[in-house]
């Protein structure tokens, strides 16, 4: 390991020897089975544990090609409920291998985007923290994006953050649109939807005054889970918006039959870390990192906007769940 | 249990046999309304009065003036006035416990008189004008509240808000079952389920200061703190660390009563030390 990688933003990247994510495209089964099968029996011939995060289609197609192997692990769902969490699990994963005594893991998995049936707000922004996150890791990341459905402005934003590419001949190579982020706004989001008139909107209120309002609009609407989750969001955020924001604060609802939408902005820049809230920080600004670390641990949808003022938007809907 | 007010309470009509209100105004006269009810409530439950102010007993008799008989009571020994400095001896020898002795011996007194129990309204602005005076009525509130949760004691702390800082009318109402409106988020009181205190209310980054330096003033005693939570609408992590680092400090375990699986959750995400919940 040549460092350790820190959790304050940095352009300085330390890597760990072994670290390796690289995007690679495809466009049929075929092209898939030619990328992914060198990444799985390599890693079975060098003794490094495979780990693939794939829906059950694909994984059915990974088992019809390969044959079983005790270092291979498919896990079916939940590998991506929210970006935080996703690189709080890798973590996890590899520490546990390499104290089992693994010198490497491999890892491939398709994060959430329209193609199959999920946003992908957030999830260019986790496909830049890996470095960021893991670099100290032995890991290598092979993020695989199938051309059939995924749109052009999601292969755009994986060509931009991964340092690596692989060609279709399974070569490895710089890549050259790789754009390390600047700030949260470099990332992908919605436009402010046109959501039309908020059923309440507050300005400069106390947290708790917020709650007040999030829990009368959670009732019938979200679950109990879901409510505590969206009670602590909003409590993170209206701090920080107070604490390091630039006033008036804006808290605005909107509801449907089972889901509550909860947008809150400030006018200041935001954070200017673009990996805030994805890594737990320690050492001196641990409070601040604290509360919007917490933000991405809960099952909501989180989105960050800093591309006028700071916007942060929650969204908590009963038959989707949080993620 | 005992039947307790928690929270905010806007006039001191209705109270009972066990409750402890800390009242906040801004005028002489909206404590004389207020101290009106609630000893005329007390004379018609059966119980003995006191009036605690540090003014004349010509003003404490002005301020009840509304109070119906009050001559009469008074010459029943129903209703008694004392000043302050009398029962509060606020000087620095003064220990915390000397007016829970005091008040103690009143209860019994009225109880083999043939009262139901004591009331007692008690202007107190002059004990909390200093920084030790506050600390030391804050550090024994609790203990004044455990009296009123054992027996048949009720109690209107009156203070003037204008007499004395904003972040100290926070405290003091936060160390009551209940207060008027707006002045704390949370309120800090005895149990009668065993454990050491009970909180009700909510607690954010907003009031998270309030709750340190108020856990601060109180005199837990060394082999831990039971904490009864199972009322309490909302606590954040900051919350939490400030009772994780009441235990890093003390090294008294910190036991957290709740039936919600969010604070132990929060615990175990950002690894806070030192709380067992219950």
């Amino acid at each position: 390991v040549e460092g350790r990688v820190g959790n304050e933003f940095s352009s300085a990247f330390l890597v760990a020897e072994g670290y390796r994510h690289e995007v690679g495209f495809y466009g049929s089964d075929d092209e898939f089975r030619d990328l992914i099968l060198p990444f799985a029996r390599g890693g079975s011939e060098a003794g490094e544990p495979v780990v693939f995060a794939y829906d059950a289609p694909k994984v059915a197609l990974l088992r019809g090609w390969l044959s079983g192997s005790p270092l291979i692990t498919y896990l079916e769902d939940g590998s991506y409920a929210t970006p935080a969490k996703t690189l709080a699990q890798w973590r996890t994963v590899v520490e546990r291998y390499l104290a089992q005594g693994a010198t490497r893991v491999r890892i491939a998995g398709d994060v959430p985007h329209p193609g199959n049936g999920r946003s992908f707000i957030g999830w260019d922004r986790y496909e830049a923290a890996l470095d960021q996150g893991l670099g100290d890791l032995p890991v290598w990341f092979s993020c695989l994006y199938d051309t059939r459905i995924a749109n052009p402005e999601v292969l755009a934003a994986a060509t931009k953050r991964h340092r690596f590419f692989l060609e279709r001949d399974g070569t490895q190579r710089a890549n050259g649109s790789f754009a390390p982020p600047r700030g949260l706004a470099d990332f992908l989001a919605d436009p402010v939807p046109p959501r039309g008139v908020p059923d309440v909107q507050l300005t400069d209120p106390p947290a708790d005054a917020v709650r007040v309002v999030a829990r009368q609009l959670a009732q019938g609407r979200l679950t109990t889970d879901q409510r505590d989750d969206v009670l602590l969001a909003v409590t993170e955020i209206v701090a920080n918006a107070t604490t390091h924001g630039v006033p008036p604060v804006t808290v605005e609802f909107w509801t449907s039959d089972d889901e509550v939408v909860i947008g809150i902005h400030d006018h200041g820049a935001g954070p200017a870390d673009p990996f805030v809230g994805l890594f737990l920080a320690d050492g001196p600004r641990a409070d601040r990192g604290r509360g919007l670390w917490l933000l991405h641990q809960l099952n909501l949808e989180v989105e960050m906007d800093a591309t006028q003022g700071f916007r942060v938007t929650l969204r908590a809907n009963r038959e989707r769940g949080g993620t | 249990m005992v039947a307790r007010s928690t929270g905010d309470v806007r006039s001191a009509r209705g109270l009972g046999l066990h409750d402890h209100v800390c009242w906040l105004y801004d005028h002489p006269e909206e404590l004389r309304v207020q101290v009106t009810t609630f000893v005329t409530e007390g004379l018609d439950q059966g119980l003995r009065v006191l009036y605690v102010t540090g003014d004349s007993e010509q003003s404490q008799r002005n301020d009840l003036a509304g109070v119906s008989m009050l001559d009469e009571a008074m010459e029943r020994g129903a209703l008694d006035l004392a000043f302050v400095d009398d029962v509060y001896r606020h000087d620095a020898t003064a220990g915390t416990g000397f007016p829970i002795a005091i008040y103690e011996r009143l209860i019994a007194e009225a109880l083999a008189d043939g009262y139901a129990g004591l009331r007692l309204a008690v202007e107190a602005t002059p004990l909390v004008q200093s920084i030790e005076g506050l600390a030391a009525f804050v550090g024994s509130e609790l203990l004044m509240d455990g009296v009123m949760v054992r027996q048949p004691f009720s109690a209107l702390c009156a203070f003037n808000r204008s007499e004395i800082a904003s972040p100290a009318t926070a405290t003091l109402a936060s160390v009551h079952p209940c207060s008027t409106p707006g002045a704390t988020t949370f309120h800090l009181a005895a149990d009668s389920n065993g454990a050491d205190v009970s909180i009700v209310g909510e607690i954010d980054f907003d009031t998270q200061p309030l709750f340190e330096s108020t856990l601060d003033c109180f005199p837990f005693n060394g082999h831990g703190l039971v904490i009864d939570a199972t009322r309490l609408g909302f606590i954040d992590h900051r919350g939490l660390a400030t009772l994780g680092h009441l235990h890093a400090r003390s090294g008294i375990p910190v036991t957290f009563r709740t039936h919600s699986p969010v604070p132990a959750r929060l615990v175990s995400l950002l690894d806070i030390p030192g709380i067992v919940f219950d």
